[in-house]
This record gives C-alpha cells, sequence and structure tokens, in this order.
C-alpha cells in the first residue's frame, strides 16, 4: 500500500472515527452528570441522518438550514426522552434495569426507522458540492470538513459552557459526585435534562454531517450505539477528551483493518478490544478508576 | 472439622410454596400439558410458529436462572445459540456426525465455553457484565457474518440435514413441534426444579445480597458461573433445534437484535417463573406472525413495552399477575 | 495448651482518618457469652466485619477454632462453625420465612444444580430433611405462626429473629449477632434472652452486639465496652458495670437520655 493509499484509509476512518467520538462524547456526558449509559445515543445519530434526509427532500432548502433543523429537534427530542423515559426509570429502577430501559429505546429507534423509512438504505447530497478537493493526490471529500467542523464545534462548545459558565460549574459538580450534588441542592434532574439536550445535538450534528458520505438504515443503529460505546469506554466514560480520542482512534483502527480483513471481523476486533479493556483496565485508557468490579 | 449431625433425618414437617399453589401446579401443567399436545390439530397452521416459541422458550428458560434467579443480565445467549445451531450444523453437514450426537456435544461446548467466560465476565458489576455480554452478541454476529468460509457469511449455512434419532427423522413441522415440547417440557421441569430447591434458593441469596449469601456458606462466584453454564447449554439446545427445524442457519438468526429479544421475553412474560418465558415468547414471537402489518411494528412495540414494562412493572406480566392475586388472596 | 474459641488480637481498622476499631483484643470461650456494647459508632459492627473477613483489618489477628481466619473468604466460615446476622436484617427478601431459615443449612446440604435440577433422591431427601429442621427451629423461636409469610413483609424485629434461626440453621459453633433486639417490644427481648441462654447451653458461643444494656449485663458471661474504637473496659457484667470509664463514656450518657 503506497502513502497517498494509507493516508486516505485513514482519513476514510477518521470520518467514521468523528461519528464514534460524537457518540461517545454525549454517553459520556450523560454518564458523568447521572451514571447512566445511554446505549441509544448511536441510535439517535442513525434518526437524526434520516430525518436530515426526510427534511432535505421535503423542504428542498439548503442542507444548513437542515443541519439547524435537525440539531433543534434532538435537543428538544432527547430532553424529552429524559422527561418521559429516564427520569421515572431512574427513580425506580437499578443500574442494569436502567441500561435494559435503554436498549429498550435503542430497540424503539431502530423500529421507528423500520416503520418509517422502511428497510431500504438512505444517502444525502453532500452539503458542499461532490468534487473531493485533491491534495498530493489524495482526494478529500469536502463533507469531511464539515463532520470534522461539527466535532470540533461539539468540543469546543461543550468545553465552554462547562468551563466558562455558572450551569458549567454546577455540571461538573455533580459529575464530580452526582448523589453529594444532589444532597447539596443541585437539581440533579436538570442537570440530567440539558445533558440529554447537548447528547441530543450531538447526535443531530453527527447524524446529519455524516449521511452524505455513507448509507444508513433502521438495523445500522446497533453497531454505532455499541462502537461509540467502545470509544466511551476505551477514553473512560466521563473523559470528553478520552471520548475523542476513543472514537478516532476506533474509526482509524476500523478503517485500517476493514482494510484487510471483511468488517465484520474488524467489529469483532473492536469489541474483543472492549470486553479485554472492561476486564483488565476498567477505567479506560485515559479514565480514572472507577468501580466496575464487585 | 466439625462433627455435629447434618441435617435432621425426614419424618414429615414442612413443605416448600404455599399450600393453594402447590395443588394448583399439577392441575395446571396436566391443563397445559394437554392444550400442548392438542394445538396442532386445533390450529394447524401454527405449528410452524410454535416450533420457533418453543426454542426460544426453552432459551429464555436457561437465561430465567441465570438473570432472573442469579440477577446476571446477559444480552450475550445468542453465542450459545450460534454454537448450538453453527456447530451441529456443521458437524452434521461436513463431518456427517449423527444429529443428536452434534447437538449434545455442541451443548458440551457451549458449557466448557461458559464456564470460561463466566469466571472473567461474571466479575463484573451490574451493568459492566451486560455490556461485556452485549459485546458477545455483536462478536457472535459478526464472526457468522465474517467466517464466510465456514459459516456461510451473510446468507448463512444451507443444506443442514433435519435432526434424527435412530429410525426417526423429525423433518415435519409437527415432528418437530413435538420434539421441541419434549425438550421444553424435560427443560422448564429442570428449572422448576432447582428454583424450588435449595439451589435455587442459594441463586437468590445471591441476587438480592452477595455479601450475606457469603455468610451463609454460598460462593456467589461459583454460582453465577454455574447458573451461566446451564443458561449457555439451554441456549445450545435450542439453537441446535433452531438449525434443524430450518435445515438453516444464517447471522440474522443469532443476530444482536435477536439477543435483545430474548432478554425483552423475559422480562416482558416475568422473570422466576415458568409461564413468564412462556408469554414472553408467545408474545414476540407470535405477534410478528399475525400479518404484514404487526410485522413492521413489531420491533417498535417491543423496545416501548421493555421500556415500560422495566419501568413500572419489574415483575413483567406474569409476575405482575401471580403478585395481584396474592395480594387479593386471603 | 487451651485457646480460647475466638481469639481477636490487637485488631486495627481505619476509614481514612478515622480509626473506626482501635488494637482490639477479646476472647470468646465455647458456649459462652461475649455482650458486646457502646455507642453508635463506636466500631462494633466494624468489629464483626473484620472477625468475618467482610473488610481487612489494617493490623491484628483473628483466629477461630485454633486457626487464622485473618483475610479468609466470607464464605468458608460457615463450614468452620462460624455464623453472623447483620444489623439490618438481610434475608432473601422473596423468599419465605421457612425458606430463609432451610437456606441458613446451606453447608450440609450435598445437593446442587444437577441433582436439584433432576429430584435426585439426594436432593429429594435432603429437602426434607431442610424443612423439618427448619421448623424444629421456628418452634424453638416461636416464629411457627409466619413460617409461610415472605420474609420481608415481616416486622424488622421479627426479621431479626429469623435471622437467629437462619444462623442456628447453620449449626455454629460460634453465632454472632449484630443487634437482634433491635424492633423487639420488652416481653419479646425477654424471649430473645431465653433463646440465648438455651443456645449457650447447647454448647454454642455468642458474640452479642446488644444497645439494651439489661439484656446483654443479664446474659452476657462477659462484656466488652468499645468507645471511639477502643475497648475501654472487658471484664464479667458486674465489674463492668461498676466501671467509672465506662459510666462516664457510655451507661451515664444513656442513663441521661433516656
Ligand atoms: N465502610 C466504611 N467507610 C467509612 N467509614 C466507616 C465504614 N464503616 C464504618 N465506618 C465508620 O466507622 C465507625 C464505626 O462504625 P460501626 O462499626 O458501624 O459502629 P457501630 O456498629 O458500633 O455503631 C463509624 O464512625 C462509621 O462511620
Ligand atoms: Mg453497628
Amino acid at each position: 500500500m503506497n502513502m497517498v493509499d494509507s493516508i486516505q484509509v485513514v482519513l476514510g476512518g477518521l470520518i467514521v472515527g468523528c461519528v464514534y467520538a460524537l457518540i461517545a462524547v454525549g454517553m459520556s456526558l450523560i454518564y458523568s452528570v447521572s451514571r447512566i449509559i445511554n446505549l441509544a445515543q448511536g441510535g439517535f445519530v442513525v434518526l437524526a441522518a434520516l430525518t436530515a434526509v426526510s427534511l432535505q427532500q421535503r423542504l428542498g432548502t439548503s442542507p444548513f438550514v437542515v443541519l439547524v433543523l435537525v440539531v433543534l429537534i434532538f435537543t428538544v427530542g432527547l430532553g424529552a426522552v429524559d422527561i418521559v423515559v429516564m427520569r421515572p426509570a431512574a427513580r425506580r429502577a437499578t443500574p442494569d434495569q436502567v441500561l435494559l430501559v435503554t436498549v429498550g429505546v435503542l430497540q424503539t429507534i431502530g423500529g421507528l426507522l423500520l416503520l418509517l423509512w422502511g428497510s431500504l438504505p438512505y444517502t444525502m447530497q453532500p452539503f458542499t458540492g461532490a468534487k473531493p478537493l485533491v491534495i498530493g493526490g489524495v482526494k478529500i471529500a469536502t463533507q469531511y470538513f464539515w463532520i470534522v467542523g461539527a466535532l470540533a464545534l461539539a468540543v469546543a462548545g461543550l468545553w465552554f459552557l462547562l468551563h466558562r459558565t455558572g450551569l458549567g460549574l454546577t455540571m461538573r459538580a455533580t459529575a464530580q459526585n452526582p448523589e453529594a450534588a444532589r444532597l447539596n441542592g443541585v437539581d440533579v434532574d436538570r442537570v440530567r435534562l440539558i445533558a440529554f439536550g447537548i447528547s441530543g445535538a450531538m447526535a443531530a450534528l453527527a447524524g446529519a454531517t455524516v449521511i452524505p458520505m455513507t448509507f444508513l438504515q433502521f438495523d445500522t443503529v446497533t453497531p454505532y450505539a455499541v462502537t461509540g460505546f467502545i470509544a466511551a469506554v476505551i477514553g473512560g466514560l466521563g473523559s470528553t477528551a478520552g471520548a475523542v480520542a476513543g472514537g478516532l482512534l476506533l474509526g482509524v483502527l476500523e478503517g485500517v483493518f476493514s482494510r484487510y480483513t471483511s468488517s465484520s471481523l474488524a467489529e469483532v476486533a473492536a469489541i474483543a478490544v472492549l470486553i479485554i479493556l472492561l476486564l483488565l483496565r476498567p477505567a479506560g485508557l485515559f479514565g480514572r478508576v472507577s468501580e466496575v468490579r464487585r | 472439622m466439625d462433627s455435629r449431625s447434618p441435617v435432621t433425618p425426614p419424618e414429615g414437617g414442612g413443605q416448600g410454596g404455599s399450600r393453594t399453589e402447590r395443588g394448583l401446579r399439577p392441575a395446571l401443567a396436566a391443563v397445559g400439558l394437554v392444550v400442548a399436545l392438542a394445538l396442532p390439530y386445533v390450529l394447524p397452521g401454527t405449528t410452524s410458529l410454535l416450533v420457533i416459541v418453543g426454542v426460544f422458550f426453552l432459551i429464555v428458560l436457561g437465561l430465567n436462572l441465570l438473570m432472573g434467579q442469579a440477577g446476571q443480565t446477559s444480552l450475550g445467549q445468542t453465542l450459545f445459540m450460534a454454537i448450538g445451531g453453527y456447530g451441529a450444523g456443521l458437524l452434521a453437514l461436513k463431518l456427517h456426525w449423527p444429529t443428536a450426537l452434534a447437538a449434545a456435544g455442541m451443548a458440551v461446548v457451549s458449557a466448557g465455553v461458559a464456564a470460561v467466560l463466566g469466571a472473567a465476565f461474571l466479575r463484573l458489576r451490574g451493568y459492566y457484565l451486560a455490556l461485556a455480554t452485549l459485546g458477545l452478541a455483536v462478536i457472535t454476529q459478526n464472526l457468522a457474518t465474517g467466517l464466510g468460509p465456514l459459516t456461510g457469511g451473510p446468507s448463512g449455512l444451507v443444506g443442514i440435514p433435519s435432526l434424527r434419532l435412530g429410525p426417526i427423522v423429525f423433518f415435519s413441522d409437527q415432528a418437530n413441534y413435538y420434539l421441541v415440547l419434549v425438550v421444553c417440557g424435560l427443560g422448564a421441569w429442570f428449572v422448576g426444579n432447582l428454583q424450588r430447591g435449595q439451589t435455587g434458593r442459594a441463586l437468590s441469596a445471591i441476587a438480592a445480597d452477595p455479601q450475606a449469601a457469603a455468610m451463609l456458606g454460598i460462593k456467589p462466584s461459583r454460582y453465577k458461573t454455574r447458573a451461566f453454564v446451564v443458561s449457555a447449554v439451554f441456549a445450545s439446545l435450542g439453537g441446535s433445534l433452531y438449525a434443524f427445524y430450518f435445515r438453516f442457519i444464517s447471522p440474522e438468526m443469532v443476530g444482536v437484535t435477536v439477543a435483545f429479544a430474548i432478554v425483552i421475553m423475559l422480562t416482558l412474560g416475568g422473570a422466576r417463573t415458568l409461564a413468564g418465558p412462556l408469554i414472553g415468547a408467545l408474545l414476540l414471537q407470535g405477534l410478528p406472525m399475525a400479518g404484514q402489518r404487526v410485522a413492521l411494528w413489531e420491533p417498535l412495540v417491543a423496545g416501548l413495552v421493555l421500556i415500560v414494562i422495566v419501568t413500572y412493572f419489574p415483575l413483567g406480566i406474569w409476575g405482575g399477575t401471580r403478585a395481584l392475586i396474592g395480594r387479593w388472596r386471603p | 495448651m487451651t485457646e480460647p474459641l475466638l481469639a481477636v488480637e490487637d485488631l486495627t481498622r481505619r476509614f481514612g482518618g478515622l480509626t473506626a476499631v482501635n488494637d482490639v483484643s477479646c476472647g470468646v470461650e465455647p458456649g459462652t457469652i461475649l455482650g458486646v456494647i457502646g455507642p453508635n459508632g463506636a466500631g462494633k459492627t466494624t468489629l464483626l466485619d473484620l472477625i468475618t473477613g467482610f473488610t481487612r483489618p489494617d493490623a491484628g489477628t483473628v483466629r477461630f477454632a485454633g486457626r487464622d481466619i485473618g483475610g479468609i473468604e466470607p464464605y468458608r466460615l460457615p463450614s468452620l462453625g462460624l455464623m453472623r446476622t447483620f444489623q439490618s436484617a438481610r434475608l432473601v427478601p422473596e423468599l419465605t420465612v421457612r425458606e430463609n431459615v432451610m437456606l441458613g443449612a446451606y453447608r450440609f446440604t450435598r445437593s446442587r444444580f444437577l441433582s436439584d435440577g433432576l429430584r435426585l433422591p439426594v436432593s429429594r431427601r435432603e429437602e426434607r430433611g431442610l424443612a423439618a429442621r427448619a421448623d424444629e427451629l421456628l418452634r424453638f423461636l416461636e416464629l411457627q405462626g409466619v413460617a409461610d409469610r415472605i420474609a420481608i413483609d415481616l416486622p424488622a424485629g421479627v426479621q431479626h429473629l429469623v435471622e437467629v434461626g437462619r444462623g442456628l440453621a447453620g449449626g455454629p459453633r460460634l453465632l454472632m449477632l449484630d443487634e437482634p433486639a433491635a424492633g423487639l417490644d420488652d416481653t419479646e427481648t425477654a424471649e430473645l434472652g431465653e433463646v440465648l441462654r438455651a443456645v449457650r447451653t447447647g454448647g454454642i458461643a455468642v458474640v452479642l452486639i446488644e444497645h439494651n444494656i439489661d439484656l446483654v449485663m443479664n446474659i452476657s458471661d462477659r462484656v466488652l465496652v468499645l468507645d471511639a474504637g477502643v475497648a475501654i473496659a472487658d471484664g464479667a457484667p458486674e465489674r463492668v458495670r461498676a466501671d467509672a470509664a465506662v459510666i462516664a463514656a457510655y451507661l451515664g450518657e444513656e442513663g441521661r437520655d433516656t
């Protein structure tokens, strides 16, 4: 494999990596303020992507309007999911039951996709034309910059929120120790609601920017959900930087692996990594030590 | 060492379970058996569906022991379905093993795999165990797809022979139905016995409070691993029956969606009971067969139902009903 | 050479800056009752946890029946003859009182997954034996009336008694009870005292953590007083009752409160 090919493969991996990173950052945020693992996060990305496709077809407006609309819809939508589904579950159920609830949400998303969009794969026109940039023989689709931009925007926005606002301070305090924060009068429910809203925006950013580069349908929800989760675990649940690194790393590895073997076997390798990590280093490559084992 | 007399000898005394329930149980079982035997004649069109319901009933029964009784969530039962299905299918197809022997052999293999995995996995806490086993489910589907030369890849393994026991070949829907009925009956009997015996009590103790259980002399890790092994054997046998019935097995049949469905069946019907898994399997496998439109709605409804049941009715349909009846009884 | 059944030496356990158990030594002879008293937070439960391997000591040794049981895995203790109850009863929620007591005799049963699942004769025989033994113990504790009730539906006091029954079902040489009289009224407490005397007569040693001073003083052969992790007195009940340090630290305050 020559140089140009190699770069091409890595770039391809980074695209998926950005999506995994966005999923992982959202999961990680929710986990840190509520200790809930929202397995459905990856499902929302696919739902957002197909919503973007349909909006684009119906409204015929520019992709940017569509992007903004989808972000709004999913911010509000995940807030609603939190209030309607997660809040009662978190009150009544044990942590592994709450995980089952998020499995239920994932399943519901898959079901909704099947019902509303059928079983065919969908894609969309790139935001800024199909003509790629060529730099030194390496072809870079312009959509690529949108995806990377979405990730950068999300991370920068989250950083600003967490470190430059009063709300962010409360959120960080909650992340330190949700129970202690609750006892100190923090409205933990509200913090989680906001975290869900933000994770919805991230899912929307990921879905709407990646769909022009790929095909998605109802049964892609599970791979996204699972791989996004692996990225979050690799990064150490609760760490934004870790989640981004984990996502990009997984994307690249997957790109490289699938070049040599099938993509199924690449995923097997990724998950084997997850399981070994859970067993050996539950706090992730970058994370703090947490209580995973009995 | 201690030389105090062990458990004092028999001579009457107490009995487990409430009296009403003990009186009802044989009657219910008898009625159930008559209905089950008659079903293929009463509703001839549904025999094929009932075979599948039976297969999943068997798998959920095994999970019931691990998840319901011992409180360990496994989203990865499809791994053992695949070992049983692909393994027995390949042994019969490629190496011409007798089908029953192939199924039994793969059940042993599944038990071994579960023993090894269990020792490592069951140390993980609550949802980390669920997530690691979810990993197993994804690996299973991808291996079935990716190991094309062995498994036939995405299009599956075709040409698996029917199950044969001596002179009987289980080819028709009806033959398979009665076969599955017998296996499920035995499985339910086994799990029911376990649940009512000292082992069932020990598993409940571990689920409720591992430390307190240990203080009674119960080693939690050993019990959890064994429950995992039993659940693996049930799933493996289910997978073998599935493959021999369809004479075919594909990655979709052991996919992640199926892994979720198995857990949903248990949660929906109600863990720690025998009727719960049956109700769950009937609803989840039966509904899609009711028609094209229903089949389209099924994944959505299954997801919503899982959310509602786990949040509001953690005992499931059957468990909840029993609790209600129990409350009304004087 | 005679060593007590339970010999605790210089046991220390710290939680961060707090020393919950500070250099405590004590012993229990077969067929005697050791009462352990002390204000809340004195380290009584932590002492039991250290003996039963629930927490690791920072220093000190625990010997039981001539054997070092420091760092032992708890599940091995019943077969050595050591059983305990918990301050807040930890019964199996969905089982009946009888079933909970049957589980107490776990260490005597040989039937496991296969024999139970296949209902082999060994399993059926043991099951009958377990039920009979449980009923015997429930009669002894005068709990036969609630044998078929779901354990956790009962009042906390009764649950403690069931835990005592569960402990006895294990045929212990030493039974350690963490505040078993909590939630019992005076008559029931007196009955518990009788039960424990009968247990002692049967040759079983008892460690009794209790807030009810009268109960402890009445039935103990020896009393250990803990205060802020330190053993401030250890001896015969009369001597301890008269001890100035104990009065100052504990009995006096208790007297003022109530
Ligand atoms: N796991 C623990 N972590 C931190 N502190 C503990 C822990 N267990 C007990 N403690 C502290 O140790 C002290 C003794 O507790 P405990 O043994 O429960 O007292 P007692 O049973 O005499 O009321 C208390 O101050 C308690 O807060
Ligand atoms: Mg205490």
